[in-house]
């Protein structure tokens, strides 16, 4: 336990971020930071594991243990450190194209699995580092840089996909209200088990740009009268693998000795 | 597990033992003909040593769960066959430029592709050294009797310990399945190794070094904070994607296996003092390459044979110095020549080097090679 | 033993062929000889044609698969389909005869007992394995009898069960050569 300020979390030297203006990627490290501070997180017992993309940074600003892996693959690195050690306080920071596309089977595996990881997914509903190509939250009918048509497939409701998949707890908030957002990254760390947390986050230099030229300002408010609905989605009681493995375990070294 | 005398055992069980000898308590694995075995006994034995046991929902996340059990203190294997060790190629990469130890055991099938899931081969040579993209040394080992797949292993751990590495144990579904007899004892401290602590303060901690000594390695949850990454790093495993650092990396990681060769490489020798033939394999076709040499020996013919159960980095100096003696080498393998163009790559003594291949999902008979080794000979 | 003895069991998937191998080269490490066996085997389904080749010697065995088989045991019709090619001069087929019924041994040296029913006779007709084990031992003295029983007792012992019938049904088989 510690009494850090979310600021004693930040890795100061390192900013300015490599975001654009208007990205909500700052937000939802703020709003995680605040969480990590409400919950007096110690930063030795913590780890981030991130994947690759604009929000794969995130890490790289965190004064906590962090682990930056290949893109797509953070919940089953993350599933390693926490099944390794139970003792440990593991986030996922994963984008759309890590959470929802190339990782997409490990998704809803971790979730049906129940490893004691919190999964943080910014979803911007494109490829931002890469110039904007479409993912796999991508909505029907809009422009990317690689659906000069109008996307052609539909976009996953990746809190739906969650809870389906069976994890505890599931939450949407959005960077429009970071506070909010804030206490719903709070409520999956606070909560053993797996929890899923997306936070919907404008990318007005790719996704913007290609649908109408929106300001940031207009994507902020969009969010906030998403179709998505917001908020707790699902908040179960579930027995995590590690737990569970450990008294199956325990019970049947138990037998062998006797 | 420590047996009095030899147990009837396969090799892949002596796998699982072996890891389990050298302290493994992390396995994570997706399963696959012909390594399922290792899984399933991981799976049984793990709970009884404290342990974790993982069935994952592919190859690329087992690659991944293994990586971050190790960054999280534990001793961790992965056991697979070529279609799953292909989709590990990614995080093998991975553990490379993070530094992060681990053991891959790849019971070779044969390929490519989905081919023949019960059938050995040697065809994962060069995956094992080339797989993943990216220039880096790589540490691979090869059993070729049940004993080796006990011994190596061990070995295999401590190596990934002692040079922060993945090691690959390239095995075959012949190996892997065979029984024979095989002692388990407990390995020694040395045999086993440890992973060192760091003894400088928190605040002075670095997780990479490039050039000079691996730093250690310590657990995540302890004293010491700190970031591993697979993108290009500084010593602090900050983003670093500058010519200068991405130079001093990529030859840090080739150097710190190839310029500590001499204490990876092993090979055995049979009968090569006098040879004028040699002999050159390795895994289940040295078995067969050694009951042609007694053939030959038994006729009259000078023939000798070098085993490599060390494949990565390639055993250079030995196979040169037969090279340089012998009229002819003999390479028999389960491929179409992956080790033989290492042998004539080495060939600087216009010694004749023959290849002999078998890659229909058999073993390579005795008669074929001592009819190499006759030829060779005069 | 002497020297070396190379068999092969052949069968089909369930038979228990694995099972015999196993508890031979058992008994033979136990006698301080070396065994290896290997087995041929294709996708893990019950009836299809299973091989295991086992290498019994007193110096180590190099080439893990047998060459010159000594003995060739056919619990089943297609095993002995199959195996009938590979057996070498000298060689000798033993066979279950109530499985085996169409193969044509001129000129092989071949001995056929009715495994099948000597099991089921028992009430134990999973145990046909045990009374094939029983006849490999008798007919090749690859290992002594005392040793099989040995590992074979061992077996019953780590299990909860622990019945007989495996041990009576290999001292039937063992017998019933004379």
């Amino acid at each position: 336990m510690t009494n850090l300020a979310y600021r004693d979390y930040l890795a100061e030297e390192k900013l300015p971020t490599i975001w654009c203006p208007g990205c909500g990627n700052g937000t939802v490290l703020r709003a995680l930071l605040q969480a990590f501070a409400a919950l007096k997180l110690d930063p030795g017992k913590t780890v981030a594991v991130s994947g690759i993309g604009c929000w794969g940074w995130a890490d790289d600003y965190i004064r906590v243990n962090a682990f930056h892996g290949t893109h797509g693959r953070a919940l089953p690195f993350a599933t390693g450190i926490a099944l390794a050690n139970p003792d440990l306080t593991v986030i996922a920071l994963m984008g759309d194209g890590d959470g929802a596309t190339i990782g997409g089977n490990h998704l809803i595996h971790a979730a049906r699995r129940n490893v004691n990881v919190t999964a943080l997914v910014a979803n911007n509903f494109n490829y931002g580092m890469t110039g904007g190509q479409y993912s796999g939250t991508t909505p029907s009918g809009s422009t990317t840089s690689t659906s000069s048509l109008g996307h052609m497939e539909e976009g996953f409701d990746l809190c739906s996909l969650a809870a389906a998949a069976g994890a505890p707890y599931v939450a949407r908030g959005t960077v429009a209200e970071p506070a909010k957002l804030a206490r719903l990254i709070e409520g999956g760390l606070a909560r053993r088990g797996f929890s899923f947390v997306e936070a919907l986050s404008p990318c007005p230099t790719h996704f913007g740009r290609f649908n109408g030229a929106k300001t940031p300002w207009e994507m902020l408010r969009e969010l906030k009268t998403t179709s998505l609905p917001l908020g707790i989605l699902a908040d179960r009681e579930k027995e995590d693998y590690g737990k569970r493995y450990a008294r199956a375990a325990g019970g049947e070294r138990k037998e062998g000795s006797a | 597990m420590e047996t009095a005398g030899p147990i009837f055992a396969s090799g892949n069980e002596a796998i699982a033992e072996g890891a389990f000898a050298a302290g493994a308590l992390f396995y994570a694995g997706y399963p696959i003909t012909p390594s399922s075995e290792i899984a399933e006994i991981a799976s049984r034995r793990m709970p009884g040593l404290g342990g974790m046991f993982v069935q994952m929902e592919d190859e690329l996340s087992s690659m991944a769960a293994i990586i971050g059990a190790s960054l999280a203190g534990k001793r961790a294997f992965t056991a697979t066959s070529g279609p799953g060790f292909s989709l590990m190629q990614e995080n093998l990469g991975m553990a490379v430029m993070g530094e992060i130890p681990c053991v891959v055991v790849n019971v070779q099938r044969s390929g490519p592709s989905t081919g023949m899931a019960t059938k050995p081969a040697q065809g994962d040579v060069m995956q094992a050294r080339w797989g993943t993209h990216g220039d880096h040394g790589i540490i691979t080992l090869v059993p070729s009797s049940v004993q080796d797949c006990y011994d190596l292993t061990i070995r295999a751990f401590r190596l990934s310990e002692e040079f922060r590495t993945p090691v690959i144990l390239l095995a075959d579904a012949a190996i892997g399945k065979v029984r024979e007899g095989v002692r388990y004892y407990p390995p020694t401290e040395e045999e086993k190794g440890v992973r060192p602590l760091p003894d400088c303060p928190p605040s002075d901690y670095r997780p990479f070094a490039f050039g000079g000594a691996t730093p250690p390695l310590p657990p995540f949850g302890g004293d010491y904070i700190y970031r591993i990454t697979g993108s290009m790093h500084d010593e602090r495993g900050g983003q670093a994607a500058n010519p200068g650092t991405a130079d001093r990396v990529i030859r840090h990681l080739t150097e710190k296996i190839e310029g500590k060769r001499d204490r990876i490489v092993s090979v055995r020798s049979l009968a090569l003092e006098d040879a004028e033939v040699a002999v050159c394999s390795f895994g289940c076709s040295a078995r067969s390459s050694k009951a042609a040499v007694r053939s030959a020996r038994n006729r009259g013919i000078r023939a000798g044979l070098l085993e490599l159960t060390t494949l990565w980095p390639f055993p250079d100096g030995e196979v040169r110095s037969i090279l340089s003696r012998v009229k002819a080498v003999i390479v028999p393998e389960l491929n179409l020549g992956q080790v033989a163009r290492e042998v004539e790559r080495l060939n600087d003594f216009s010694c004749t080097v023959v290849r002999v291949n078998r890659v229909d999902g058999g073993l390579l008979k005795p008669e074929e090679i001592l009819a190499a080794i006759e030829e060779g000979a005069s | 033993m002497k020297g070396r003895i190379e068999l092969i069991l052949g069968g089909v998937g369930g038979q228990g062929i694995l099972t015999i191998g196993t508890i031979l080269g058992e008994a033979a490490l136990q006698e301080g000889l070396f065994a290896c066996l290997s087995s041929s085997y294709g996708t893990e389904a019950r009836g299809t044609f299973t091989r295991s080749d086992l290498i019994l010697s007193e110096d180590s065995i190099d080439f893990i698969e047998v060459t010159a088989p000594n003995v060739v045991l056919c619990l089943a019709q297609t095993a002995c389909d199959r195996l009938l090619p590979v057996l070498s001069p000298g060689g000798e087929i033993l066979f279950d005869s109530d499985q085996v019924t169409a193969a044509d041994f001129s000129g092989i040296s071949s001995k056929g007992y009715p495994v099948t029913s000597m099991a089921l006779e028992r009430g134990y007709p999973r145990g046909a394995n045990l009374i094939a084990l029983g006849l490999l031992v008798k007919r090749t003295g690859a290992v002594t009898p005392e040793s099989v029983l040995s590992v074979l007792s061992r077996k019953i012992a780590s299990r909860s069960s622990g019945n007989k019938e495996p041990l009576e049904a290999f001292t039937a088989g063992y017998s019933a050569v004379l």
